[in-house]
């Protein structure tokens, strides 16, 4: 597995599509949204994040949300945390990790 | 030697930086490794934090020292490995807590004083920089502020290291093997 993370609208979807040659159906895309969802739903982060694991996606795609201000409101708090997280969970099981700034990629693991 | 830790929320920083610390302090031998706690504990959400990260460094033999406000008052042993977490709540505390119009001068005595005298000093400190900006006078003057303190932390450290995702991702000087 191979996670891709950077800033929104920073390229990285078309990253992994030319540099990483990735299908559209083995691309995992804006996991930090499922994230809210998960806990908006009460979902288990770990069984999203198994689950992935053990599908046919190659590549993981999330913004990273962590670097601002604590949001007001509770749940975009739990928000940013659970996303900061599950991506140190996500990074220590991947072979690769790659950050992406405007449009390029410089990889961080692997 | 100082070192600046940087990261994100939930970046895995304070992991790396404990490690980082307990390291130090079996490489350098050195007497004491003492934890600067920051955070007040007010509120269920900073009371859960604090116990996750008392779990966290339970095992790693760190004494905690609690300064919530004017760390240039505080007195730290010569022979020791100091880990300070984190910036970014210690200036919150002065700013909204205490008042003190004279944050950012407090604060750097605080910080010179501590890595002048300790053996090795580690700083955890936040990226709040990359958000829309969309806020009040106040915090925009606390974003500026902790600004300036990474800023100047930065020009005085040997190492900083950003934590990406728990991977550390170095962005001056070498690695902490050196030392």
């Amino acid at each position: 597995m191979i996670l891709v993370i950077g800033g929104a609208y920073q390229g990285k979807y078309n990253f992994v599509k030319k540099e990483l040659q990735t299908a559209d159906d083995r691309i995992y895309n804006d996991f930090h949204i499922h994230i809210k969802y998960c806990i908006e739903q009460n979902h288990n982060v770990d069984s999203l994040i198994n689950s992935i694991f053990s599908s046919n996606i190659e590549v993981i795609i999330s913004d990273e949300i962590g670097c601002g201000i604590i949001p007001g409101e509770r749940i975009n708090r739990d928000w940013r945390e659970e996303t900061g997280r599950a991506l140190c969970k996500i990074a220590e099981r991947c072979t690769q990790v790659w950050r992406i700034h405007c449009g390029i990629g410089i990889k961080i693991k692997g | 030697m100082f070192m600046v830790i940087i990261g994100g929320s939930g970046s895995g920083k304070s992991e790396y930086a404990e490690n980082i610390a307990v390291k130090l302090h079996t490489a350098l031998k050195t007497d004491n490794i003492i934890y600067i706690a920051t955070m007040e504990p007010y509120g269920e959400e900073a009371q859960k934090k604090i116990e996750r990260h008392r779990k966290m460094r339970a095992e790693k033999g760190f004494k905690t020292i609690e300064c919530y406000s004017g760390l240039k008052n505080l007195e730290i042993k010569a022979e020791s490995v100091v880990l300070l977490e984190c910036m970014s709540n210690l200036t919150a505390n002065e700013m909204f807590n205490r008042n003190n119009k004279n944050t950012l001068y407090d604060i750097m005595e605080g910080i010179c004083k501590i890595s002048a005298n300790c053996s090795a000093f580690i700083v955890v400190t936040n990226d709040v920089f990359s958000d829309d900006l969309n806020y009040d006078k106040e915090i925009l003057k606390y974003i500026k502020c902790l600004g300036e303190i990474n800023f100047k932390m930065s020009l005085m450290a040997d190492i900083v290291t950003e934590v990406v995702c728990g991977i550390p991702v170095n962005i001056k000087g070498g690695e902490t093997n050196d030392y």
